[in-house]
């Protein structure tokens, strides 16, 4: 691979680089229509018609090369050949937005300054003709001293060209001093600018129309409201079906397997142990896939940004920035990309407050735990005929972490000396209907990290859980259900007077234990615990939504809230713990969330659970 | 007695994953070292075996598993330091 030649995509944030990228190389990396989604560098591979090999590196996105956020400081020091291993690139491929050129040439200009091999790609160009936009790309090129290739790397048009003018390495360094322009840098970018783009429409009619609902002070915020609401009730609503089929084949799975494996270890083992622990968790796929497609439904159409823009004012009164929105919007997802989105932000100040903050937002680690005790103790009826009482509740979860985040991020500004504000500067990407491959490939993706997860730390944890919570076996004459005698039954009973102020059993506090490695664990673990607890295989059958709501041996209403507001604030999740290590450097971050976090789980907890024993019993 | 064989091997199994998991960087220099021993002994398949794998994604996170192998060869580059 060492005569391969070396490619680097530059342009600025939402051009359409990691779009590029995963055309050229074939691979799946996260694309949006917002900026920020990239924020560190990638390399992949891939052969040209001749043969040849590439090597091509993904850049963050950048309007200048005075960078001012870490991510920025990534593209400008490989532009500017300060990191030693991506030193020698033969060509930069400039990614341009066909419909934002004046503002995207700015760094056009800035690289041509730099004397490297430029080859402008000239992105978006299916967007720049519906708008009426015809830029003469011969006179660009010619004005510019580069050659430019047009593409559309959303739809994979243009993509032979471009591979074709890197095989003749049509790429140059800069030769004209962009034909004799003279003036400041923006008067070169207009004259240039007027001088190829021969007609431009005012503006796209499309976005302005949708502009004057979604960015409008009441009618936005009504809006964003509504498609909040409506995605929660589809969560709910849609998946019910589904669920129902996952939950019956793994119950007949469970019967099949249980009447052929004759030992009773090994019986308990698949049964209880596999069957009820990892596949009671496979059930919550179809709401995670709900929630996705919406999610990415948002991402593809530009909504989010304009979703930044109305709540950038009750952010800047948190005591956030308004570039936060799209880093806690990646921690719905989960908090490990949404701290590493943190890197978009340019004040350390501003970063380390959004860091702090991000695992409050409700990841999709938590929709099982928030479905199953939803499932469980609120029951399914509609509210004023509409609304469906369980997506509401679930909707208030979500506003819940959501409100907590706001909250902590004022308390720290209060304390924080320097108070100083940042105000929000976003670009507002045009509406574009969403590509329904890439939806269907996002969800597609979403399924498989998600069984993956679920056969592999899931289903060896409910292996690890079955053996604590099956040895040693009871002595001869127990009276007490065999569970109690294990490892696990003695460390629950042990730990569970610390948990009895929130009303925990000791069950609920094993489980807690290895859901620290990831919070839908919680789900298999209370599986395996309860199959084990069982006093019939028939209680089993029905699940574990039915076993922790039993009359009599079930929780009461008050346990069940206090563990679902437990999960609004615990840190259950190592990765995120490591990743805030990872992105400050400092353990003794990581020790001060972890301890407010989960401070704040017990205390909110045990206020929840005292209110509730008063009115509810 | 198998039945006992099974269990054992699976409880194994099962807490060498979560051991990866959950200690990343412990289990991948003991790993590592189980390996160099291997290989000095001499049984190169099994050193080949146990050497850790490069991982990818954002290390066993809800979004990006660190299992999840990028089609082709896209390698995530060292994240930056804290500015």
């Amino acid at each position: 691979m060492s005569d391969a030649l070396r490619i680097a995509l530059v342009g600025n944030p939402n051009c359409g680089k990691t779009s590029l990228f995963n055309h050229l190389t074939g691979t799946r990396q996260k694309v949006a229509n917002y900026a920020g989604v990239t924020v560190e560098r990638k390399v992949g591979h891939f052969q040209l018609p001749s043969g040849r090999a590439v090597r091509v590196l993904d850049l963050p996105g950048t309007y200048s090369l005075n960078a001012t956020s870490p991510d920025e400081v990534i593209t400008r020091d490989v532009c500017l050949g300060k990191i030693a291993e991506e030193g020698q690139q033969d060509a930069f491929l400039c990614v341009v937005d066909a419909t934002n050129l004046k503002l995207h040439l700015g760094l056009v200009l800035e690289m041509i300054g730099l004397g490297r091999p430029i080859l402008l790609v000239l992105n978006m160009m299916d967007e720049a003709r519906r708008r009426g936009i015809q830029i003469n790309t011969q006179k660009l090129s010619q004005r510019l001293g580069i050659p430019v290739v047009e593409t559309v790397a959303v739809r994979n048009a243009g993509i032979e060209n471009l591979l074709h003018a890197l095989d003749q390495e049509k790429y140059s360094v800069p030769q004209t001093e962009l034909s004799g322009l003279t003036g400041t840098h923006h008067q070169k970018i207009d004259m240039i600018f007027k001088d190829v783009v021969h007609y431009v429409e005012q503006g796209d009619k499309r976005t302005d129309f949708l502009d004057r609902i979604f960015l409008h002070p009441v009618l936005g915020l009504l809006s964003l409201a509504l498609m909040m609401f409506i995605v929660f009730q589809a969560v709910f609503a849609w998946a019910a079906p589904f669920m129902d089929g996952i939950e019956g084949f793994f119950g007949w799975l469970g019967e099949v397997i249980g009447s052929v494996i004759t030992q009773p270890l090994l019986h308990s083992l698949v049964v209880d142990g596999i069957i009820a622990g990892a596949g009671g968790v496979v059930v919550f796929l179809p709401q995670i896939l709900i929630l996705f497609f919406f999610i990415l439904v948002l991402e593809e159409s530009g909504y989010l940004p304009r979703a930044a823009f109305l709540l950038d004012k009750l952010m800047f009164q948190a005591g956030l920035s308004g570039r936060a929105f799209i880093p806690l919007l990646s921690s719905f997802a989960c908090a490990v990309p949404g701290i590493m989105a943190t890197r978009s932000i340019s004040d350390p100040r501003d970063r380390f407050t959004t860091i702090m903050v991000a695992p409050l937002m409700t990841c999709s680690a938590r929709l099982p735990v928030y479905a199953l005790l939803i499932a469980a103790f609120i029951p399914e009826k509609m509210v004023w005929g509409i609304f469906n009482l369980q997506g509401l509740v679930l909707f208030g979860l979500y506003m819940a972490g959501i409100v907590s985040a706001l909250c902590i991020s004022f308390l720290m500004k209060f304390f924080q000396k320097d108070k100083s504000q940042h105000a929000l500067l976003l670009e507002l990407p045009s509406y574009r209907f969403p590509d329904l491959k890439s939806v269907g490939i996002g969800l597609l993706d979403r399924a498989k990290i998600f069984l993956k997860r679920v056969g592999g730390i899931i289903f060896a944890l409910s292996i690890l859980l079955w053996f604590l919570c099956t040895f040693p076996q009871p002595p001869e004459g127990a009276t007490l259900p065999a569970i109690d005698y294990s490892f696990a039954g003695m460390l629950g009973h042990l730990i569970q007077p610390l948990f009895a102020p929130i009303g925990f059993n000791w069950q609920i506090c094993i489980a807690l234990i290895p859901a620290m490695a990831a919070r839908e664990v919680v789900v298999a673990a209370l599986g395996t615990v309860y199959a084990l607890s069982a006093t019939s295989d028939d209680a089993v059958a029905q699940g574990l939504s039915h076993l922790i709501s039993a009359d009599g041996t079930g929780w009461s209403l008050a346990t069940g809230l206090s563990l679902l507001v437990w999960f609004i604030y615990a840190p259950h999740c190592l990765a995120t713990l490591a990743t805030v290590r990872r992105e400050t450097g400092s353990w003794k971050h990581v020790a001060a969330m972890t301890a407010y976090l989960f401070g704040l789980a017990y205390l909110a907890s045990f206020v929840t659970y005292q209110i509730a024993s008063h009115y509810w019993g | 007695m198998i039945q006992y064989l099974i269990i054992a091997v699976l409880v194994s199994w099962s807490a060498v994953v979560v051991f990866k998991k959950v200690f990343p960087k412990t289990a991948n220099s003991v790993f590592s070292s189980l390996s160099v021993f291997c290989e000095k002994q001499g049984w190169t398949t099994l050193a080949k075996w146990l050497k850790p794998k490069m991982t990818f994604g954002c290390a066993g996170g809800c979004g990006c598993s660190s299992e999840d192998k990028p089609t082709n060869t896209v390698q995530e580059i060292k994240p930056i330091k804290w500015q």
